[in-house]
């Protein structure tokens, strides 16, 4: 889709195939959600001032509608950022070590990193049921689907990052790091 | 709590752990030795980033990537060779020149030196070595978090609150950004006639300026409309950043015609994961900055600071040598986010100006982006160049040296910095 990152299931053998068809999928649902949130961000807030000096009028819900998309975007984005391998680390003492040792903390990282992604995603889907019943301020719509990105985002990037304790290097897309350098 | 969360915090991340889920690691340590329930964590994660000001920053990006995908490096180059080309060390000249136009439509370095390198290294290197056009390229990216817009200076006036406006931020870089690139002019005729290195290009003529002007005016427009949108007040900072997207897109579409509709989704996706890498961390940080809140570090702080120093020059320089060596080791949107909230305040406390101060911190950590060990626009060009980074570290310390001597000179002299943002009202 992007034309140089490949949304398809990394090799995988045995058990790990399922695992790697599932972050496939999510991922190129995620690359294509944020397609539509980054236009529909555009749109909806070069509209509103559209609107003001061209109708002299204003859309009452593109501020929180537009809040929301943002929002979504971030936490949807996070777990691409984590194939990518591009979110910011100090590697001033890891680069230093043996590749073995490297590998090894990797993954014991990855795998501290999958264990609090997994208890943000379960407080999310909590706080989001929980809240469910409470409305947006301008619009008809449960204020949860606030807090519903943190959940998918966060679950999303536990894959990721269970991936990586696995595999080891299986979460770096070489492409798309390359691309965002 | 205050030292579990810090030491917590540099030993995941330096074990290797990316820095925005070492801050959340250690916020669910804080959490559970303060007993604080944990569905705190998505409420504030969320609320960090529920913010209409921080669109600006994806918006900004994608309208800096548009513009680049619709041609107008080869525009600028075009009318900085007709300016400044037959000179002596002209295709530097011609770099910082392009470094400046492309700083008004993008506000961050690394894509700067990217463009700037994978565009004019190739010319430079042939007339003046491989080490010097790097140095060049890098020193010129750095203005375009210095010159507005700023992606840095966005994160910066977030994280500061509502004592310092993105609008503000813009117009304190003006001046020292419009001085920096002089100063680094006059280095590049320095070096260019120290080494005598060849004049390349064509002869100065009107003519040829006023065409190539014509040609690049839609792109000085850019700037125009939405700095200038934002500063007169018609217009918010995300509000002119979503037009910066619209503008760029029709001049790639229907002007340049170097842009296709297939082009957007990947710059739209590139786009949306840089800027995640900001929102993850700031979403983080956001429990963290609570956690060490409720213990009162930044009243700590303060107290600690107003008993070494009553001085606010010496707060200044202290903070100076601090992010000196922070900017050595720390990406510079994970220093404005971890710091900004602790030493902003002070800086209040010491009545300090907040866009006096703001200034210099950004500018301090954007110098820092061209520091070894960890200096993000040396990486991309020693990527380009194949050079090492101590090589290139070797030849752009006079850059370097113009910078800092330039931040000092903004912190004694405070009218540089404030005269701009003074005469617009902020």
């Amino acid at each position: 889709m992007t034309g140089h990152t490949s949304y398809a299931p990394a090799a995988a053998e045995g058990a790990l195939r399922p695992l790697a068809a599932l972050i496939a999928a999510l991922d190129l649902a995620a690359a294509w959600a944020l397609v539509a949130l980054v236009a529909g961000m555009v749109i909806l807030v070069s509209a509103q001032v559209f609107m003001r000096y061209a109708l002299n009028s204003s859309i009452g819900w593109t501020d929180e509608v537009s809040r929301l998309t943002f929002v979504w975007s971030i936490f949807l984005a996070i777990p691409l950022g984590i194939k990518a391998g591009v979110h910011i680390g100090m590697e001033i003492l890891t680069v230093r070590l043996p590749a073995r040792m490297q590998d090894v903390l990797a993954r014991v990282i990855a795998l501290l990193g999958a264990a609090m992604m997994t208890l943000v995603s379960y407080q999310a889907f909590i706080l989001a049921y929980d809240q469910w019943d409470e409305l947006m301020a301008s619009i008809n719509m449960s204020a949860a689907w606030f807090i519903v990105p943190v959940a998918i985002g966060c679950a999303h990037s536990a894959l990721h990052l269970l991936w990586i304790t696995m595999t080891g290097k299986g979460g770096v897309d070489e492409e798309l790091a390359k691309d965002l350098d | 709590m205050t030292l579990l969360i810090i030491f917590l915090f540099l030993g995941i991340g330096l074990l290797g752990m990316p820095l925005a889920f070492a801050l959340g690691a250690s916020a669910i340590a804080g959490l559970i030795v303060s007993d604080v329930d944990f569905n705190l964590l998505p409420s504030r994660m969320m609320n960090a980033v529920n913010a209409f000001p921080l669109m600006s920053i994806p918006f900004f990006i994608l309208a800096g990537e548009l513009m680049l995908k619709a041609g107008m490096m080869e525009r600028l180059i075009d009318l900085a060779n007709t300016i400044v080309g037959r000179v002596r060390g002209g295709l530097g000249h011609v770099t910082m020149l392009a470094g400046l136009g492309l700083s008004t439509v993008s506000g961050a370095a690394v894509a700067d030196a990217s463009a700037l390198g994978s565009t004019l290294i190739p010319s430079l290197r042939k007339h003046y070595g491989v080490g010097f056009s790097a140095a060049v390229c890098a020193a010129a990216a750095n203005l375009g978090p210095i010159i507005p817009p700023s992606g840095a200076m966005i994160v910066y006036a977030f994280m500061a609150g509502p004592t310092v406006s993105v609008g503000g931020m813009f117009m304190a870089g003006i001046v020292p950004g419009l001085i920096l690139v002089c100063a680094m002019m006059a280095m590049v005729s320095f070096i260019a006639i120290r080494r005598n290195y060849p004049l390349t290009g064509e002869a100065f003529a009107l003519g040829r300026v006023l065409h190539e002007l014509k040609r690049s005016i839609i792109i000085f427009l850019m700037p125009v409309v939405v700095i200038g949108g934002i500063v007169g007040g018609a217009f918010t900072a995300t509000e002119g950043s979503a037009i910066a997207v619209v503008y760029a897109l029709l001049i790639g579409l229907f002007v340049t015609r170097r842009l296709t509709l297939a082009d957007l989704p990947e710059a739209i996706i590139r786009t949306a994961v840089t800027s995640a890498i900001v929102g993850a961390m700031i979403a983080f940080a956001s429990v963290v900055t609570y956690m060490l809140t409720i213990d009162q570090l930044p009243q700590h702080l303060t107290a600690l600071m107003k008993a070494i120093t009553g001085s606010p020059i010496a707060y200044l320089l202290i903070v100076a040598a601090a992010l000196f060596v922070v900017g050595m080791f720390l990406e510079s949107n994970a220093a404005y986010i971890m710091l900004v909230p602790l030493l902003h305040p002070i800086a209040l406390q010491y009545g300090i100006d907040p866009l006096h101060f703001g200034f210099l911190f950004v500018f301090n950590l954007v110098i820092g982006m061209l520091t070894p060990p960890v200096g993000v626009v040396l990486f991309v060009l020693c990527g380009l160049t194949g050079l090492k980074l101590g090589e290139l570290a070797w030849h752009v310390w006079p850059f370097i040296a113009i910078m800092y001597a330039l931040l000092f000179i903004c912190m004694f002299f405070p009218a540089i910095v404030l005269t701009v943002p003074r005469m617009l009202g902020y």
